[in-house]
């Protein structure tokens, strides 16, 4: 567990927010599965422009 | 935000409760479309049996629930939000009180210059209100005069710092405040679309001054408004999520200069973006497209600072009321306090918002979803959830500490709260799937010729969502009525629940409390994106549709 | 300036958050471009101005209906009004590339082509186009998006691909 001294708050200890990573982690995964799942359909629907 | 604590006048409160009535008046009717909207999607039709003589199509109805909801609700709550924000956080009464209730009654008018053409189904236009159509006059100087009262109390709000800002040069702006300015410039950025579209097309066409518009230069104008219309309403959540939410959970603000950085990219990014409203346009040519798309991820990504903080924020609360390991904190919350459960369950569906909105954004992927149900799917879970619940949590401790008195039954309040949650989930989802499977949206979908049936399962989940929310909904007007209406008196005055910052907002940069470099580069930045476009698109418009009434 | 130290401090959890999600946001970009520049998924660019009150003077919208202007390579000239398009129905068969040219008489409607990605926005005045190939026979409905009335749900019309 590391714990940083924050320069003007001498007396309060603070730890680096891990819980918070977990969440953002798991958020940026769905992001990616459901965004992709959509370009997905996109591609799979075809082509609009023909040269 | 020590031991000088500004205790707001009763006329302030008054004044700013004021605000709050009506907003809760607005949604109160508004909302009462949305379940009947969704009922009808499941083939529960309530229009022809039950409100026809009063309400006399969908689409009034439609209309009445997008102006309602989207903007009153809104536009009122945030101002006396606003108002608050900046009262509270400079410790100073406004400058010219005046002023500002000019404001407010000017909005007031234009509300109910608005409403009664809509009432009568003279403007059943919808709230983006595209001309060709043409509602009666009165329908656009009623919203007109809603943006100009709205921008009158923001002038309140800047002459009251300018003479803060005088006495205090070296004191970094009370975040709270800082966030409450930003949002009001960014408005009265974003309404010059809007008030170009209304003051020079729009009403001097419906009174017969001119005989013809150009639709697609409308439509321009229009989306310059629009998208940041959303950051208007969502700002205003954002600011409870950084500063109160933090401390009515029992933490601190995880970074003050993070969050000040986020705020002016908001206000950098918010304008220049608006035709990925308009990727699907004849008349915009689709490098421009192309461009509001850059700018549109680049927006997204304060929204993806705003997660992390506020997400450190609450870990950092939820562990000092004792959590343990990666996750236990969440548990620890104070799920019980109405407020803070209404914000936690309104940023969990914000989540689920934002990824539909950078599906929207992208591009080519917008064939896929434009104006399909998704759309409503996808903003039902951020301007109806994300900020609407989020509202409805600030209300829980504003409106106590504006009285004097309880909250009235706070139990119903964690029971709407979880209520809005459910029902939006169920409601929201089915929306998204059957957009994707292609059902369009502003449509009776009941009456449509065209639907398959692998969509009915769908649309039951839809009409299922709106009955929890029909629920929902009045459940939150009642806990707000029995509230001014109770007679149990606090016996001590709610605190208004502003977080400290884990560092001292004097160490913030001063970078991050100067105005004029941010709205010069907001103002290069909209020429940039804006200017090319707008100069040929006013330069070949052709003014040759009259209007219509086709409801 | 205030004798405190000034800085932004950004915690390095944080400092990873926006590095992975800056990454991501580029990704992205990068797949959607592909997709439009390589693959032609390309959202409608402006093709002409018409005078909606006078669509017969345009010449194209004269009389709309199907062109063949290559074996199997269409042009469809579509009118939208309140409330149904013109032609309601077009046939052609499998493998064709048909290329859509929608206006619109009156108010704005919508032109969403069922399971592809044409989906437009159809403005007075303007001309809205996009192209698709019809691979497998069966019936598409177009069907109107846009609020344009009280009849607007009933708004659609038909491709029907022939094997
Ligand atoms: C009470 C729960 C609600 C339900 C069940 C509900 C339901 C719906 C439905 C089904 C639609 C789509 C109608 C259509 O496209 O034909 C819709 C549209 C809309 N809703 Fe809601 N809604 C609710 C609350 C809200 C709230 C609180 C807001 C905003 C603060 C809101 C804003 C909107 C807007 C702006 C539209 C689009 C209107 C348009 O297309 O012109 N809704 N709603
Ligand atoms: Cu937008
Ligand atoms: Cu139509």
């Amino acid at each position: 567990m590391s714990k940083e001294q924050l320069p003007d708050n001498g007396n309060e200890t603070f730890e680096h927010p891990k819980g918070a990573a977990v969440i953002l982690a798991i958020f940026l995964l769905l992001i990616i599965i459901l965004w992709g799942s959509v370009y997905l359909i996109m591609l799979s629907r075809g082509v609009t422009f023909y040269g | 935000m020590t031991a000088n604590v500004y205790q707001l006048t009763a006329k302030e409160k008054r004044f700013i409760g004021w605000h709050f009535i009506v907003a809760v008046a607005a949604l109160s009717i508004g909302s009462l479309f949305g379940p009947f909207q969704a009922m009808e999607h499941a083939g529960w039709d309530f229009y022809e049996k039950f409100l026809n003589p009063l309400f006399h199509s969908y689409y009034e109805g439609l209309t009445l629930h997008g102006v309602l909801n989207a903007l009153i609700w809104t536009t009122f709550f945030i101002t006396g939000f606003i108002t608050f924000l900046v009262i509270y956080g400079l410790k100073r009464p406004l400058r010219y009180p005046k002023l500002n209730q000019l404001g407010f009654w000017l909005m007031v008018i234009g509300l109910v210059i608005a409403a009664v053409p809509i009432l009568l189904n003279q403007a059943s236009v919808l709230y983006t209100f595209y001309p060709p159509m043409k509602a009666s006059p009165a329908f656009y100087i009623g919203v007109t005069l809603v943006v100009v009262g709205s921008w009158i109390e923001g002038y309140g709000f800047y002459l009251t710092y300018y003479q803060w800002r005088k006495e205090n040069l070296r004191t970094r702006t009370p975040l709270i405040t800082f966030m409450g300015l930003i949002t009001m410039v960014m408005w009265q950025i974003a309404t010059l679309g809007a008030a170009a579209e209304l003051l020079v097309d729009l009403i001097p066409w419906s009174l017969g001054l001119r005989a013809g518009l150009d639709p697609q230069l409308d439509r321009t104008y229009f989306w310059w408004t629009g998208h940041p219309l959303v950051y208007f309403w969502l700002l205003p959540a954002y600011i409870s999520w950084y500063t109160f939410l933090p401390r009515q959970a029992g933490g601190k603000l995880f970074s003050d200069s993070l969050a000040r950085f986020s705020f002016w990219l908001f206000l950098l990014l918010s304008v220049p973006v608006g035709f990925h409203h308009q990727y699907v346009d004849p008349g915009v040519p689709s490098g421009w497209k192309m461009v509001h798309s850059l700018l549109t991820y680049s927006v997204f990504f304060p929204s993806m600072l705003t997660a992390f903080t506020v997400v450190a924020s609450l870990e950092n609360a939820g562990r000092a009321r004792g959590g343990k390991g990666l996750l236990g904190w969440l548990a620890k919350l104070p799920w019980n306090d109405p407020s803070v459960a209404a914000q936690l369950l309104a940023g969990i569906l914000f989540f689920f918002g934002g990824i539909g909105g950078l599906v929207n954004a992208s591009y080519n992927i917008n064939l896929v979803v434009h104006n399909t149900s998704w759309v409503p799917g996808h903003f039902h879970l951020t301007v109806s959830t994300g900020v609407t619940l989020t509202f409805m949590g600030i209300l829980y401790w504003m409106v106590p500490y504006l009285t004097g008195k309880e909250l009235w039954c706070k139990k119903c309040a964690v029971v709407q709260v979880w209520l809005w949650f459910i029902g939006m989930t169920i409601f929201s989802n089915a929306m998204h799937v059957v957009g994707l499977l292609g059902a369009p949206r502003r449509t009776p979908l009941g009456q449509a010729p065209y639907i398959p049936e692998e969509w009915a399962g769908h649309l039951l989940r839809v009409g299922i969502g709106g009955v929890i929310l029909l629920i929902s909904v009045y459940l939150f007007v009642a806990v707000m009525i029995g509230s001014v209406l109770t007679k149990k008196k606090l016996s001590t005055e709610v605190e208004p629940p502003v977080a400290e910052s884990l560092l001292d907002p004097q160490t913030t940069p001063s970078w991050l409390d100067r105005w004029v470099p941010w709205l010069v580069g907001a103002a290069i930045l909209l020429i940039i994106a804006y200017g090319p476009q707008l100069v040929y698109q006013i330069s070949t418009a052709q003014f040759t549709s009259p209007g219509f009434r086709v409801w | 300036m205030a004798n405190k130290h000034e800085s932004m401090h950004i915690d390095p959890y944080e400092k990873t958050w926006i590095i992975v999600s800056l990454a991501m946001l580029i990704v992205f970009f990068g797949a959607i471009t592909v997709a439009g520049l390589s693959f032609g998924v390309r959202v409608p660019d402006p093709v002409a101005r018409v005078n909606p009150n006078d669509l017969a003077a345009s010449g194209t919208f004269a009389e709309p209906g199907l062109k063949e202007v290559a074996p199997k390579r269409y042009e469809a000239y579509i009118v939208a009004q309140t409330w149904s398009f013109t032609p309601r129905e077009i046939e052609v068969p499998a493998g064709s590339i048909v290329k859509f040219y929608v206006t619109s008489k009156d108010v704005q409607h919508g032109f969403k082509l069922q399971n592809t990605n044409v989906n437009m926005q159809i403005v007075p005045g303007q001309v809205s186009s996009l192209s698709v190939k019809f691979d497998e026979p069966g019936e598409y409905d177009f069907i109107c998006t846009e609020y344009c009335g009280l009849g607007h749900a009933a708004m659609y019309g038909k491709v029907i691909v022939t094997p």
